[in-house]
């Protein structure tokens, strides 16, 4: 498998391909970008990349407090916004499952409130309320 | 189990399974030979594993641990009972040194580079949460609810009674692209059950071992055939291209797709030209995980196929055999389709449209959108650095030298692979959207595959021309 390059060259050769990467890596500016954005120098956390600047804390906390069941529903109560609802959405299909989101609140049993201008919607009442994050509620809904 | 500890245990469990059912054509192998064949014992488990779960899943079984535990076993113990009764022959074949210093130092230089860029892709990966929303947002979540709650209808069957409202957006509370098969989710949520918790960066730690994998699975097949210092520089180009590699962190389906219809191709290649029964058995296994990866998979791999069955021609007889495993590996996909035609989950893309002149002349400024931009993304050298102008390059100088079309096949699968998006975007209702967030990622399976026969049409060309200068120097 190796060639006539002999055993000190090639060692050698190595040696210096391993010290100009690492000088590429450490290089200021444009020249360490390539491996700058491979090694991904500033660590992401755990969670996902949102859109929207959501809690995640916020949301792995409900996540812990919903029911590990089938039968569990819950409603997305936020601001008219596409992007938050959007991801509000993703995150309760990543983190919620089992339970399954509902379009209603009168069909849910529990609400997500998430910087909503009110606690609840119209129509639902609180059993008990949950702070997961700042004016941010899980609350187990009153059967209808 | 942690992020790492447990992205790399299920990838050494994986890759033990595709030892197992390497066993057949691997035995009384030397160790080392064994260690050669990681990278596609990787991927043969990686594929076969969350394959057969996702046949398993209309079943409505849970697909967690349990499952995964079943089903590894089985196949293990199938592959290792295999041994006494299948032959096949990997032909493992040795690759002979360089025999010029500078064809060694460019050798050298370029295994540097491959080992460089997958180690610090692997260490990335860790660190790496997906940058693209998909992940996230449904491919992970599907995985997470077949195991939770098996194969709902209820997560799946689009209902426009499950919309919400915010602002002026609707948004599905059903999983978005229902239409796609499972085995990416089913991977993904094994990465969760092994690290123990859900953490996204698990994602791009898979993605840098399939990465891995590839590498190792390309070099393998191709050692020995092609020399050394045309196939370590032509893999670097691949690895190297920018695009890939930032996909490779995005989180996506379409790198894996790429990865095993590359491959698959390959080993078709594998199997016309040498009558390889191990590369036809690979096939199967590439075929057949990567029409489980994507809606668009089946599509490319009969389109691929069709290329190669036209270039190949003259190997007629040995296409016979191919088409049949191509359909066992589509075949594998039938207890999915036969769920989504019974919980009405229709293809986001419409065969209809697609066919209907009415509605294509409606939409031609989709055309023209999908030529141009999925155009700029397919030639750019920025992105894919130097595959696709080396592919054609190479390409053309083989066929206008010999004058025979195999010359022309990665060439083929770009054009080709070119005309199906555009065809699929313009027949597509959400075509301007899709363009515009998905452009850069249709793009890729045709190009990997074409980088993949780099090193293929470089050692044909280098060997053409030696033969010349051979022959010149006898007369």
């Amino acid at each position: 498998m190796f060639g006539p390059l002999p055993l000190r060259a090639r060692l050698g050769l190595v040696g210096l391909l391993t010290l100009l990467t690492f000088g590429v890596a450490l290089a200021p500016g444009r020249l360490s970008s390539p491996i700058r954005k491979l090694a991904n120098y500033r660590a992401d956390t755990r969670d996902p990349i949102y859109n929207y600047p959501l809690d995640p804390r916020a949301i792995r906390r409900a996540a812990a407090i919903l029911p590990n069941s089938r039968q569990a529903t819950y409603y997305i109560h936020t601001r008219p916004e596409p992007q938050l609802g959007h991801d509000l959405i993703g995150a309760g299909l990543l983190f919620f499952l089992p339970a399954v989101p509902v379009p209603s609140p009168r069909e849910a049993q529990w609400v997500l409130s998430y910087q909503a201008p009110t606690l609840l919607p119209k129509g639902v009442r609180a059993a008990r309320t949950y702070q997961v994050g700042r004016r941010i509620y899980l609350v187990r809904l009153r059967p209808a | 189990m942690g992020l790492v500890a447990g992205v790399v245990v299920l990838n050494v469990v994986l890759a033990a399974v595709g030892y197992c059912v390497l066993a057949p054509a691997l035995r009384g192998r030397s160790v080392l030979t064994y260690v050669s064949y990681g990278g596609v014992a990787l991927l043969v488990g990686t594929g076969l594993v969350p394959l057969v779960l996702e046949m398993l899943a209309p079943t409505g079984l849970h697909l967690g641990l349990g499952a995964f535990a079943a089903v590894a076993a089985a196949l293990a113990a199938a592959g290792l009972a295999a041994r006494r009764f299948v032959r096949l022959d990997a032909d493992p074949r040795r690759a002979a040194p360089p025999r010029t210093l500078s064809g060694d130092v460019v050798a050298t230089v370029a295994a540097f580079g491959i080992v460089a860029i997958l180690g610090i892709g692997l260490v990335g990966g860790f660190r790496a949460s997906p940058w693209l929303d998909d992940t996230w947002y449904f491919w992970l979540p599907k995985g997470r609810a077949l195991d939770l709650a098996g194969l709902d209808p209820r997560l799946w069957t689009p209902q426009p009674a499950l919309h919400m409202l915010f602002g002026h957006d609707y948004e599905s509370l059903t999983f978005i692209r229902p239409d796609n098969p499972l085995w990416w989710s089913i991977l993904l949520n094994l990465d969760m059950r092994f690290v123990g918790s859900v953490d996204l960066r698990a994602v791009n730690g898979e993605l840098a071992f399939l990465m891995i994998g590839f590498v190792g699975t390309a070099a393998r097949l191709l050692w020995g055939h092609v020399r050394l210092s045309i196939l370590l520089p032509a893999l670097l180009v691949l690895l190297s291209a920018p695009e890939f590699l930032r996909q490779a962190q995005g989180g996506d389906a379409d790198v894996p797709l790429a990865i095993y219809l590359a491959l698959a191709i390959l080993c078709a290649a594998g199997w016309l030209a040498l009558r390889s029964r191990f590369a036809l058995a690979l096939f199967f296994v590439f075929a057949a995980t990567a029409v489980a990866t994507k809606s668009e998979g089946v599509l490319e791999l009969v389109l691929d196929l069709a290329i190669v069955s036209v270039v190949a021609w003259r190997a007629r007889r040995a296409l016979l055999p191919l088409w049949g495993a191509a359909a066992a590996a589509v075949a594998t996909g039938i207890p999915w389709y036969a769920w989504r035609a019974a919980n009405d989950i229709p293809n986001v893309f419409s065969l209809r449209n697609a066919l209907s002149p009415s509605y294509l002349s409606h939409h031609t400024y989709l055309l023209h959108g999908g030529l141009r931009i999925l155009g700029d993304h397919l030639t750019s050298v920025r992105e894919w650095s130097l595959i696709v102008p080396l592919a054609v390059a190479l390409g053309l100088a083989g066929f206008v030298r010999e004058r025979r079309l195999p010359w022309l096949a990665p060439a083929a699968f770009l054009g080709f692979g070119y005309v199906l998006f555009v065809w699929i975007s313009w027949a597509d209702p959400e075509g301007a959207f899709r363009l515009v967030a998905s452009a850069y990622r249709y793009v890729t399976p045709p190009i990997v595959l074409a980088g993949i026969f780099l090193p293929v049409l470089g050692e044909r060309l280098a060997r053409a021309f030696s033969g010349t200068s051979r022959a010149g120097r006898g007369r």
